[in-house]
Formats: structure tokens, C-alpha cells, sequence
């Protein structure tokens, strides 16, 4: 209820209908869909583009999704458009009272409605990652979210024989196994772990408070 | 990119790291080493990671060494594998063997500094576990962590029972170390929550104290442990709320309570005028046998803090042995308790008490959960007491959710779903139509628990 109000308000003033605005989007084959703001809130990437454009009847470009994959995660946003939103939370303050702090990260509350939505993609033809990789380009936390729940509830109890297979990662030895790590440990430099910044909280770690 | 490893046609790999330190962040830390030697890249990340670690779920269970397959089948190392086993199966020595665990021993001292979030469970009737627990805990205490730690959120659950109610010294002791660590000096190496509420063993007032010293910016601390008896004193309970100035969220149990408690929460206009008020904006109170003993329950006291803190909401949970009259007496309107959440446990049908619940809460009540024993589920099912549900339920015009484990008639149950649609959703209400009763009592405890 709160993001069709939400949406109202900021679009009384340029537009027509209480619904609010219509705006066009465009996979990379050249499907245009139209969404409405509910489903453009909920991803952040459309909604800075259509911010920044300002777009009036021309559709959005999405470079970096297809058609077969854009549909359904419209289906998607349409389904959650209308869901509590959690309190906004920045991730990086980490004095935000706000912030989710007393629930732990859990991977078997995924919603039913959901589960039906992602079995739709699969493993094997590889649209399950398609779809995680637009979700995150397209920046829509809650889709991510099922997603990697997905694949965090399939590799649940498995033998990494077992992951090799299912995902078809060739057989890889990291060193001569955690017999020497430090053989890995050495190159820990070729990890990127700092530029993740808006996801993971303030970097540079640890805090200078505490040297 | 992970693209850098190359690997034909695995678009799991493709996907950004970001992602994939999302995915593994849901398991547990004791899933991960299956992962970790699924490739270099998985490896690198799982042990490079500070952000992974940000977030740390600990699951200890009761392992033994498996001692199938002496052939080696495949050339290189051959590990030992280790199986879960449940409480009822007797170890065969019970000598402590922290060997299983060296993986979850040595994640964690590699990212004490990072973790921010951590949740341990144990299964605490294994020594093994509840060794490695005290280490694990003690690796965070002042000693150990010299360089700073920044975890905000503590929960510590024990998941199996405890049936020798074993005192666990060794365990408060640890957990003391763990609270020694002093984070008042800088708000964010102080703890923000923490839960005990899966405790089985008593928390002294020593430890607490210490907790609430070194964390001044607690904002929720939920003190209700499972053990039978609580032993926090009023005066424990008063330090706490005079040492933390955020507290927002506190649970408790009623026996810690004390007249003074309030007294102290509302203040006194005339005499304080600039006291800092505490920001507490929910209070949790379980009521429990203990209460056979309490006082008269001053109403004019509890008036006032609902005066004082008008947005604050209450939980009350009634204890299975708590006397009817004591569940009475604090469900009198005269009180303004602001109830958000109501749990009844009880072994007896309970309609006038709920009756009167609905009556005094209806405005605030949002949460309903009525828990029912073995003995007497066939007296619950009565028509009064699909009655009272239903009067609750109508009474009640925020309800949220609403668990009934005693068997209801189907036209009961219609009825409610038809005066708050939203129920039907998943999660929001357990509307049974057999008995599923939550709380199995053995004859030979009855005496123990009522006597």
C-alpha cells in the first residue's frame, strides 16, 4: 500500500493517473515491456536510469538482459510490488539503529510463490544464474535474495564432488587441497575483497579506532 | 571478475563474487569446507573473505568418528569423517575430542576482528561441544582479541535439553570472557543484541552485569533462559536499565521485576526533571510459577509507565505452572498493560482467561498464542472454548497472527478467517482442527511441576 502511495506523491505533479507513470523498458533483443512505478521501485537500477533520463515515451535500454529473462522478473516485481517493504537500511552505517541486526541470515523462507517462480529456472540451461545475474544488475535484493537461497539450499550437505558435478566446475585443486593453504594464502592479494564496499560495510577494515 | 579462473561453460563462476559471497553466506560455517575444496576459486573466497565473515552461523553438533572404510580408495590424504549423533546414542568414550570441530576453531580465530553478527548453536549434553563453545568463546574475550572486535549481534542457543540440569560453570565462565571485552569506550565494538532466550542454564547476576558494564549500546538483551528457575535479582535487573541508556527491547522474567523497576523507568517529574529517559519501546515478561509467591501487583505503578512510554508494547508469556489467579491478576484491565503479544501456556482450559484478555488487550493485541498440554486437550474441547477463540479473535481488531494448538470446530475456524482474511496467509495463524499439543507432561512430573 505504502509504495502505490509513495508513488502517487512523487508523480501527481508531472503526470496523469494516481496509478503512476508508465515507464518503457528494453532487453537487449529489443523487447519493450512497460512497467509502472511499483516495479520500478523495487529495482534500483531502473529507477536511478528513469531518474536520471528522465525518459518521456522512449524505452529504457537494458544491455545486459534478455527478453526471456526480463519477462519474468516483471512477473516478478508485479507479484511484490505490493509487499511491506522492510525498513530502508543502509547498509554501510553501521550505526543505523535500523539496521536488521537480530535475525540470522536464513535460506529456508523463501515463499511459496517464490519457489514456484525460480523452479521455473534451472541448472542445467543455465537461466538460473541469468537471472541472478540480472537481478543483481538490475539491483532487486529481494530476486537475489531467492536466488542465491536457491543455490545456498542446493549445495546444502553435499560433498564437493557432488557440487563439482552439479555445477559443472572442473576439478580445480585449490593448492594441494587445505593440506597448503598457504600456497593460496600467498596469492590472497588477487582476491578482490575491498571493493565491495556498498555491500559488505565500511572498508577499509578494520576501523583505525581500534589499532 | 571470476571469469579470471578459467573454466569452460560453469556459470556459476561467471557470476560476480559479490553474488557468490552472498550465496555462501547463507550456510553455516560448518557446511564450508565441502565448498572450500570445490575449486580455487570458492577456496579463495571462503578464505579470504572478511565481508563472509560478517555474518557467522556456528552450529556445534555431537559428532563420532566414523570408522568405515579402512581401504583407501583414492590416493591422497585421508581425513577422518565424522557423523552426527543424536543424544540418545551414547558416545563410545566421552572423552572430550575437539577434532572435528578444528575447522570451525580455526575460521574463527582468522576472522575474530570481522564478525559482526554471530550465532552459535550447541548441542551442550556433548562435552566435545560444549569444550569447543568455551574456546570458541573465550577467543573473543579481552585476552585474545587484543586488536578490537566489532560483533554486534550474540545469540547463543543450546538445541538439545538438558536433562542432568547440568550448571554448565565452565560455560558461564567462558561466556563471562566473552563479556569482558570492553566495548564502552567505542560504539561499535559493543554488543547491540543479545539473546539467551536458548539458553538452558541460569545466568547469574555477575555475568549480566558484566555484559551490561562492557556493552553499554545494548538495545535488546532477551535474559528469558530456558532454565527451570531464574535467579536474576531485582537489583541486577535495576543496574542494567541504570547502565543502559538504549535499551530498547528487554525481556525478562516477572520474579526479576520489582516495583522499583518502574519507579526508576518513569522517573519522577519533579525531582529529575532532566534525567535521560530510556528509549524502550518493547517489554517482554514471562510470568512462571515463581509467581505463586509475588506480591500484590501495584496497578497505579504500571498505569504510570503506560503513561511514560505510550508507544511501548508489551509480550506476555504465562509460564505452564503459573497459578490461574496470578494469570488473572495480570490480565486485569485496571493494569493498561499495552499487550502486543499474548502467549498462554497452559494444562488446564483457560476461557475465562482468555475471556478477559480480550476484554482488557483487544485494542493492542496482536499476537496470540495459546499453547495447551497433553493432559487436558480433551477439556479444551469444549464449545465455550471455541467460543472464547472466536470472542478473541473478534475482539482482537489488529491480530496478526493466531496459534491455537487444542483442536477448534470448522466452523470456528471459518469464522475467524472470515473476520480477518489475512490469517489464511502462510505463517499468520495455526487454526487446527486436532489436537497437536505443545507441551507433553509425564505423570511422574506433575507433581514436580504443580506441587
Amino acid at each position: 500500500m505504502a509504495t502505490t502511495a509513495e508513488a502517487s506523491n512523487t508523480t501527481t505533479g508531472n503526470t496523469e493517473t494516481a496509478t503512476g507513470k508508465m515507464i518503457k523498458i528494453q532487453s537487449n533483443d529489443g523487447q519493450i515491456f512497460e512497467v509502472d512505478q511499483g516495479v520500478v521501485e523495487q529495482s534500483s537500477t531502473i529507477k536511478t536510469l528513469s531518474d536520471l533520463m528522465d525518459v518521456g515515451d522512449v524505452p529504457i535500454p537494458l544491455p545486459n538482459v534478455k527478453a526471456s529473462i526480463l519477462g519474468p522478473i516483471v512477473d516478478f516485481c508485479n507479484h511484490h510490488k505490493n509487499d511491506q517493504k522492510p525498513e530502508p537500511i543502509d547498509e554501510d552505517d553501521d550505526d543505523d539503529p535500523n539496521k536488521d541486526i537480530y535475525e540470522p541470515k536464513r535460506s529456508d523462507d523463501i515463499c511459496e510463490w517464490d519457489l514456484n517462480f525460480i523452479k521455473q529456472f534451472t541448472v542445467p540451461e543455465g537461466t538460473l544464474f541469468d537471472i541472478i545475474m540480472a537481478a543483481n544488475y538490475l539491483g532487486i535484493k529481494t530476486l537475489l535474495a531467492v536466488g542465491c537461497k536457491t543455490i545456498a539450499n542446493m549445495v546444502r550437505g553435499k560433498s564437493s564432488t557432488e557440487v563439482r558435478e552439479m555445477f559443472n566446475i572442473s576439478y580445480d585443486p585449490p593448492g594441494e587441497g587445505i593440506n597448503a593453504p598457504n600456497a593460496i594464502e600467498g596469492q590472497a592479494g588477487t582476491v578482490p575483497t575491498t571493493q565491495d564496499a556498498n555491500a559488505t560495510g565500511p572498508s577499509p577494515q578494520p576501523d583505525p579506532m581500534n589499532q | 571478475m571470476a571469469s579470471s579462473v578459467e573454466i569452460d561453460l560453469c556459470p556459476i563462476n561467471d557470476l560476480p563474487e559479490l553474488v557468490l559471497v552472498e550465496i555462501f553466506s547463507y550456510l553455516p560455517i560448518d557446511e564450508r569446507p565441502a565448498l572450500e575444496e570445490t575449486c580455487k576459486l570458492w577456496y579463495n573466497i571462503i578464505r579470504n573473505s572478511p565481508s563472509l565473515a560478517f555474518t557467522c552461523t556456528i552450529r556445534l553438533h555431537a559428532l563420532v568418528e566414523e570408522s568405515i572404510n579402512p581401504i583407501r580408495t583414492r590416493l591422497g590424504r585421508v581425513l577422518p569423517r565424522w557423523t552426527r549423533i543424536t543424544q540418545s546414542q551414547s558416545k563410545p568414550a566421552a572423552a572430550i575430542d575437539p577434532r572435528p570441530y578444528g575447522y570451525i576453531q580455526q575460521y574463527v580465530k582468522r576472522f575474530r576482528h570481522d564478525i559482526k553478527h554471530l550465532y552459535i548453536d550447541v548441542e551442550q549434553h556433548d562435552p566435545s561441544c560444549r569444550y569447543v563453545l568455551c574456546q570458541l568463546l573465550t577467543l573473543f574475550g579481552p585476552e585474545q582479541c587484543s586488536k578490537g572486535r566489532q560483533i554486534r549481534t550474540f545469540c547463543l542457543r543450546f538445541t538439545t535439553n538438558n536433562p542432568l540440569l547440568m550448571k554448565s560453570l565452565e560455560i558461564i565462565q567462558a561466556l563471562r570472557i566473552f563479556f569482558q571485552y570492553d566495548g564502552s569506550k567505542n560504539r561499535r565494538e559493543s554488543l547491540i543484541s543479545c539473546d539467551f532466550s536458548g539458553l538452558t542454564i541460569s545466568l547469574d547476576d555477575d555475568t549480566i552485569l558484566t555484559l551490561a558494564k562492557h556493552n553499554p549500546y545494548l538495545r535488546k538483551l532477551n535474559l528469558q533462559d530456558q532454565s527451570l528457575v531464574c535467579i536474576l535479582t531485582p537489583f541486577c535487573i535495576l543496574q542494567i536499565i541504570d547502565m543502559l541508556k538504549e535499551l530498547e527491547d528487554l525481556w525478562i522474567d516477572m520474579i526479576s521485576l520489582s516495583d522499583e523497576f518502574i519507579l526508576m523507568l518513569t522517573g519522577n517529574d519533579d525531582e529529575q526533571p532532566f534525567i535521560q529517559k530510556s528509549p524502550l519501546k518493547h517489554l517482554g515478561i514471562r510470568i512462571r510459577r515463581e509467581e505463586k509467591f509475588s506480591d500484590e501487583i501495584d496497578a497505579k505503578l504500571w498505569q504510570k509507565l503506560h503513561e511514560k512510554y505510550p508507544h511501548m508494547k508489551m509480550t506476555l508469556n504465562f509460564g505452564l505452572t503459573t497459578p490461574p489467579n496470578r494469570v488473572r491478576a495480570y490480565l486485569n484491565p485496571d493494569l493498561q498493560l499495552p499487550v502486543q503479544t499474548l502467549i498462554m501456556n497452559s494444562a488446564i482450559p483457560l476461557v475465562d482467561e482468555l475471556c478477559l484478555a480480550a476484554n482488557s488487550f483487544g485494542d493492542t493485541l496482536e499476537n496470540i498464542h495459546i499453547c495447551t498440554s497433553n493432559q487436558w486437550a480433551e477439556l479444551t474441547r469444549t464449545p465455550a472454548f471455541n467460543k472464547v477463540i472466536f470472542y478473541i479473535a473478534y475482539k482482537c481488531i489488529h491480530l496478526r497472527t493466531l496459534y491455537v494448538d487444542a483442536a477448534l470446530n470448522q466452523d470456528t475456524i471459518e469464522d475467524i478467517y472470515r473476520l480477518h482474511p489475512h490469517l489464511k496467509e502462510p505463517g499468520a495463524s495455526k487454526l487446527l482442527l486436532v489436537d497437536n499439543p505443545t507441551h507433553i507432561i509425564l505423570p511422574e512430573d506433575m507433581g514436580d511441576l504443580f506441587g
